[in-house]
């Protein structure tokens, strides 16, 4: 029969190296796995098509020189038609100019393929360089602004004979741009009337 | 005849024999220790380089990461305004009419009046015309700036210098005499004339103020 003292360190032996591959090395090989699989992932996603810095240079200054150039040549066209402003800035403009003897009506809106359109007839009498001022302005407004007509006429006399007065009477029809939306550039080749 | 005699007493014998037993499984025991152990310095062996290269593979992952979200709202953002630059383009005139009235006024002799100025954008469709390989090319759309220029000069003289400067300039094309005929105006003899001229709008142009006035560029769109 075999005695404790005979089986008891084999037992011991065998709980130690249980002990020692789960608690030692088994988790090590594991984590080392998981480091591996790890490292693999990154590598693979490493050798992906990346953006470099110097193509994220040339498109920060593509994307500024596009900046600069809206600064420069653009106005913005509003998302909503908002006559009430139009309107009081154009008064307000004119009363600053001396033009009191006016006249400003508003067409039906239009839906055009890019933008919404609002027509616009104003029509002015003063000396010619306030009214050639309120031109300049108008075309100057915070928003798109398209000038479809200008008539800049000196007002005749009953008698017909030349007007010295320096009174001028202006025409403007003008189209008002809002609602800007996005269509192909085929699409809206031809829409440019 | 050979033989061996052991001599030694029982409690003698027994005791050798557990302490040899004793120092098999002390050694069987060392040897799983150093076995675990050794496996373990292997496992772990250059762990902490392998550690290092993975977070730095992390970060130039992320960076990457970073550099081509970067990349994408750059390119979002060009596009976005590439787009806005090409509506407003179609959209808004290359030329503003104060601007052709401030080229205009220069080129207008002191001694002449403008009694009236038109200016008004047209556009003309041009049907294509058959090529060589009986393909119809596509039809073209001609957008200009039509300007109508009335007065009265003291003579002949001044109403060509005004036909001649529009002429000469870049921006205008097209440019005919309508009519000159004979006016009097208060008792002077005078002549009445109405200008013709055309502003392509299909170029982009460049303003400068210089010296000689207000001057027109054309520019590539």
């Amino acid at each position: 029969m075999m005695t404790s003292d005979r089986w008891l360190p084999g037992v011991g032996l065998g709980i130690l190296v249980g002990v020692g591959a789960l608690g030692l090395l088994w988790p090590s090989w594991s984590s080392g796995r998981v480091l591996r699989g790890e490292i693999g992932q990154l590598e693979q996603e490493l050798s992906k098509p990346k953006s470099d810095p110097e193509m994220i240079e040339r498109l920060s200054q593509e994307l500024a020189g596009l900046n600069a150039l809206r600064d420069q040549r653009m106005t913005p066209i509003p998302e909503e038609r908002d006559v009430a402003g139009l309107m009081r800035e154009l008064s307000a403009m004119l009363d600053e100019l001396g033009l009191l003897e006016r006249e400003i009506t508003t067409g039906s809106p239009q839906v055009h393929d890019e933008a919404s359109v609002m027509p616009m007839t104003v029509v002015l009498s003063g000396a010619y360089p306030s009214v050639a001022e309120a031109v300049i302005r108008i075309e100057s407004l915070p928003r798109l602004v398209r000038v479809q007509r200008l008539r800049l006429a000196l007002e005749r006399t009953r008698s017909g004979a030349v007007n010295r007065s320096g009174i001028v009477r202006a025409d403007i029809r003008i189209e008002v741009f809002f609602e800007p939306r996005s269509v192909s550039t085929a699409q809206a080749g031809g829409s440019r009337r | 005849m050979s033989g061996s005699y052991d001599l030694l007493p029982r409690s003698c014998r027994e005791l050798v024999l557990k302490r040899a037993r004793i120092r098999r499984w002390i050694m069987a025991y060392g040897v799983a220790i150093g076995v675990m152990t050794a496996g373990y310095v292997l496992l772990n062996l250059g762990r902490d380089g392998q550690v290092q290269y993975r977070n730095d593979l992390q970060a130039q992952v992320r960076m990457n990461w970073d550099r081509n979200e970067e990349a994408q709202r750059l390119f979002k953002e060009i596009q976005d305004l590439s787009n806005a630059i090409a509506r407003y383009n179609r959209l808004a005139w290359p030329i503003r009419v104060s601007d052709t009235i401030a080229i205009i006024e220069p080129l207008v002799p002191e001694s002449t009046t403008l009694t009236a100025l038109t200016l008004a954008p047209r556009t003309v469709r041009v049907r294509g015309t058959a090529g060589r390989d009986g393909k119809r090319q596509p039809d073209q759309v001609l957008n200009y700036l039509a300007a109508e220029i009335e007065g009265i000069a003291i003579d002949d003289l001044a109403v060509a210098r005004i036909v001649s400067g529009l002429d000469d300039h870049p921006i205008f094309a097209s440019v005919t005499l309508d009519f000159a005929r004979s006016i009097v105006v208060d008792g002077t003899p005078g002549r009445e004339f109405r200008i013709n001229c055309e502003i392509d709008l299909n170029k982009r142009y460049a303003f400068v103020e210089s010296d000689a006035g207000y001057e027109a560029v054309e520019v590539s769109p």
